[in-house]
């Protein structure tokens, strides 16, 4: 097999998240018109007759709105999965290393925070500190939180079976240095796979945020929000619905196979039994 | 510098409580090694175990370990922390499965030294690599910034070793350090390991079930069988005259051992039967219901040490008797 029928699914990964990351990254700097702009005379415009692909009902740049809600999306999912990932690795990593007690209030407080599905608690924490960045970021990354806790738990349990963890102990180091040394150099493949993969949820879950209302506040553009204003005029403009639907599915088909193929990638063993 | 006195390592609670290992005793002097030799099963690794404090959950220790008349067993893990790897090192069987293999080996070796003496990053690593070099690894510079998997067998072994030997140990507790090696890398190691314990003075624990390599590194050989010592003896003596039934069993089944060459054709001797598991071992000698000379009285208790005129110690209560 080649390199490239091989990797393929993280090629094909990374090329669609490499391009929404690349159009976010743009639209910092710049888009096809001011993404918030109202021109009523290009009023649901379709695709090419103003703009690449039209304008929606306020008569602002599809392209643009998209560009620009590609960066929030992308950038609410990162942040908010860096913080679960963060929360979640050290609580897992300690309650493997610990063991006891403090593994069983660990995983059974991960069991009662999974037990919320994101969405659940982002309208809670809305009801509390209102709508708004803040809200979807705090939300998304709790939720991520019981994800990496108990991944990284149980990779670190088999480390801490291996010769090596009890070689390091009869060097004599403790717990927590044993942890940053061996356990987690270790395990890291697995959670930047595990990573991957829940940026594409927390995208998606972002986009259903947004669509709640919940999410990033107008004008800011959001996929979320761009879908839910689609809904009243579906039958004149189905592309306003279309595009933003398209763009969340890319994203989080890109991410799936990038982590996908990260994953054979970093484990030949289970590419193997394939 | 080493005593263990009456050791044991018992597993459950007292009225289902096993004993694993029980009346272990020795002393180890620096410069010295002693040999612990036994089947598989027969405690040995959990001796190495104890002494380090590093049994598994639900093993507990009793008796005593002294190192230099600091008694080990009751210090807290913290106060353990800081005698591992610092004066007692420890070596082991899988040089594979024993290095980290997330970790160059110069950091590795390195870390300890950082962590133990609090030596900056920049001497660590320099340190590392005169123990590299002092255990033979050709092109030591280029090695230091190796991972496991790019070294062979034996010298992830010499690794293992300069990560046990970084922080000058008193001690060096060696479980099975040749038996995933080659012959020939195997007789390299234990050159290596006896020039260090000569050359830095310490006290050496080889552990192995190959007589062969006893025989050869070690100054003195405690023989272990069904968790208990049944002989203990300078280990030119007990290899020519071996004393316990046990111990002769043993040495007679190996190949070209006791005896010289044996004719070709000809079966080995071997020991009938199987080690009994801890709980299913013999009220009184261990080695009983596999022994050519039992008798009844063998069964009565666990026999005391007992010599011949001037030889060493072994727990059979017949040795006078015996052919």
């Amino acid at each position: 097999m080649s390199a490239l029928t091989r990797y393929a699914t993280l090629f094909v990964g990374g090329a669609i998240t490499f391009t929404l990351l690349a159009m976010a990254l743009l639209s910092r700097v710049w888009t096809p018109a001011p993404p918030t702009q109202i021109r009523i005379s290009q009023r649901l415009a379709p695709p090419l007759e103003a703009g690449l692909l039209g304008a929606d009902h306020f008569g602002r740049d599809i392209a643009s709105m998209l560009m620009v809600g590609a960066w929030n999306s992308l950038s609410i999912a990162f942040v908010a999965v860096l913080l679960g990932m963060a929360a979640g690795v050290l609580l897992g990593t300690l309650a493997a290393a610990w063991r006891g007690w403090a593994e069983e209030v660990v995983m059974r407080l991960a069991d009662v925070t999974f037990a919320f599905p994101a969405v659940l608690s982002a309208i809670m924490i809305a009801a509390l500190i209102g709508p708004g960045v803040t809200t979807a970021v705090i939300a998304i990354g709790v939720f991520n939180i019981p994800v990496f806790a108990r991944i990284a738990r149980g990779a670190a349990l088999q480390v801490w079976k291996r010769d090596y963890i009890l070689a390091a102990r009869s060097a004599g180091k403790g717990a927590l240095l044993i942890t940053l040394h061996h356990v987690l150099p270790n395990i890291a493949g697995l959670l930047v796979v595990q990573a991957t993969i829940q940026l594409a949820l927390a995208v998606l879950t972002e986009a259903g945020l947004s669509f709640l209302g919940v999410g990033v506040p107008p004008p800011n553009p959001s996929w979320g929000r761009m879908l839910s204003d689609s809904q009243t005029y579906l039958s004149q403009a189905p592309h306003l619905a279309i595009l933003p639907g398209l763009a969340i599915a890319l994203a989080v088909l890109g991410l799936n196979m990038l982590g996908d193929g990260l994953r054979d990638v970093m484990d030949p063993k289970l590419r193997r039994k394939r | 510098m080493l005593e263990v006195k009456d050791l044991a390592v018992r597993i459950g609670a007292p009225p289902t409580e096993l004993a694993l290992l029980e009346r272990v005793s020795f002393r180890l002097e620096a410069g010295r090694t002693l040999g612990i030799v036994g089947e598989s099963g027969s405690g040995k690794s959990v001796l190495a175990l104890a002494i380090m404090g590093l049994l598994p959950a639900g093993l507990r220790a009793s008796g005593s370990v002294r190192l230099q008349g600091q008694e080990l067993l009751t210090l807290s893990e913290k106060e353990l922390c800081r005698i591992r790897g610092n004066r007692i090192g420890m070596i082991f069987q899988e040089p594979m499965t024993a290095l980290n293999p997330a970790m160059s080996v110069g950091d590795q070796i390195a870390e300890g030294l950082e962590w133990h003496q609090g030596l900056s990053r920049r001497a660590a690593r320099a340190r590392a690599l005169d123990l590299l070099q002092r255990v033979g690894i050709p092109e030591a510079k280029r090695r230091l910034d190796d991972f496991p998997h790019q070294l062979s067998g034996g010298q992830r072994q010499r690794v293992g070793i300069a990560i046990a030997l970084a922080c000058g140990p008193q001690l060096l507790i060696a479980d099975e350090p040749t038996t995933a090696l080659d012959v020939t890398v195997q007789a390299q190691i234990l050159d290596l390991l006896a020039d260090l314990v000569a050359e830095m003075d310490m006290g050496l624990i080889l552990i192995s079930h190959d007589l062969g390599v006893i025989a050869e590194t070690a100054d003195e050989t405690l023989v272990i069988y069904a968790g208990v010592p049944l002989e203990f003896g300078t280990s030119r003596v007990l290899f020519q005259k071996p004393l316990h039934p046990y111990t002769r069993g043993l040495l007679s089944s190996m190949p070209g051992g006791r005896g010289g060459r044996r004719a070709r054709g000809v079966r080995l001797p071997t020991i009938a039967g199987v080690v009994p598991e801890p709980g299913r071992r013999p009220p009184g000698c261990r080695f009983a219901g596999r022994c050519p000379y039992e008798v009844a009285a063998c069964n009565a208790a666990l026999p005391d040490w007992h010599r011949l005129e001037g030889s060493q110690p072994a727990r059979c209560i017949r040795l006078k008797e015996l052919p």
